[in-house]
């Protein structure tokens, strides 16, 4: 834990929140977001660029299952999370801070709260996913340190029908 | 494609195959399903074995985005899939085959069928994510022949939270 570190606060997120969220959805996601590949291989997919695809996100989620970091009283990261009664495994959706506020730990609180909130709802298990290429290394190893096990590793793979080989 | 292959058809689901559908994809995933991996690592997982959450996947689908092939009039295999308007990228969700009946091609006979589909359905992409385990190997070849290139690689964990003492 450094000094810095010591200055964020991490809240639950409210309604107002959501302009702030929808922005830091594309900033803290800008170079690692699936949203982005896609568009980067195929061009713009729907008509709409790969941040409009991703502010949606913000857009819909329910605010009670957001939580923000702050500091200095600027939003500079967020996490996302679900439960799910039935299985009882509470899910970690997205985890982003922005660029500049990197490598100081933030991750790692927002990922303990939600961790925390996870437990308090009466879940039994969490589960993350995330990519496997190198910018996404910091992220796996801050969820290795919270006790994460790896569980199976998958690949999505895209094609334009239009290119499709007839076998 | 072999003779056997030539015999098999693919038909659309009905609400009638159900029950079918739900026997399908407990054997036709039975050794390739997350549900079961997770239960092998972390134990029975909200109180239900792992065929009974693979089950409610095929409980809740909906039939029409189902497709059957049968072989000699048995099930043997199906696919699932989705559409997205907004993006028309269409989502091929599960394709399985019964253990006994691989090896002849009618996993990629799901898989055109379901592409014609998607594309009939005005979709401009497909998508389609499997594991990159060696039991997948045979599933990932198959896509990579109908012409689907790697977009994302991505690693799931789990971890058991620390139960309260009580």
């Amino acid at each position: 834990m450094t000094t810095n570190t010591s200055e964020v606060t991490i809240r639950r997120a409210v309604e107002e929140d959501r302009e702030t969220l929808i922005e830091l959805i594309v900033c803290g996601f800008a170079e690692v977001t699936v949203n982005r590949w896609r568009e980067e291989r195929y061009g713009i997919i729907g008509g709409r660029t790969w941040d409009e695809w991703k502010a949606d996100d913000m857009r819909t989620i329910d605010i009670n299952n957001v939580v923000i970091a702050e500091t200095d009283g600027k939003a500079v990261g967020f996490a996302t999370f679900h439960v799910n009664e039935k299985t009882r495994i509470g899910t970690v959706g997205n985890n982003a801070v922005l660029p500049e506020y990197r490598g100081r730990g933030i991750g790692g609180l927002l990922d303990a709260r939600v961790l925390a909130l996870i437990e308090e709802a009466g879940m039994e298990f969490a589960q993350v996913s995330t990519g496997l290429e190198d910018c996404y290394e910091p992220a796996r190893r801050m969820y290795e340190r919270q006790g994460f096990r790896e569980l199976n590793r998958s690949i999505v793979y895209m094609m334009r029908l239009s290119e499709r080989n007839k076998v | 494609m072999t003779l056997e292959t030539t015999i098999v058809e693919i038909r659309q689901a009905v609400e009638a195959d159900r029950e079918t559908l739900v026997d399908l994809i407990v054997h036709a995933f039975a050794d390739v399903t997350t549900n079961r991996s997770r239960e092998e690592q972390f134990g029975t997982i909200g109180g239900r074995p792992w065929d009974e959450w693979e089950a409610d996947i095929m409980r809740a689908v909906e039939v029409g985005r189902v497709i059957i092939a049968e072989a000699g009039g048995t099930a043997v295999g199906f696919a699932t899939y989705a559409l997205d308007e907004a993006t028309r990228i269409g989502t091929v969700s599960d394709n399985a085959v019964l253990p006994a009946y691989r090896g002849r091609g009618i996993g990629a006979r799901l898989l055109t069928r379901v592409l014609g589909l998607m594309e009939a359905a005005g979709m401009e992409f497909a998508e389609v994510s499997t594991g990159s385990d060696d039991p997948y190997m045979p599933a990932r070849r198959m896509y990579e022949r109908q012409g689907f290139t790697p977009n994302f690689r991505s690693v799931s964990y789990m971890k058991k939270l620390a139960q309260k003492a009580t």
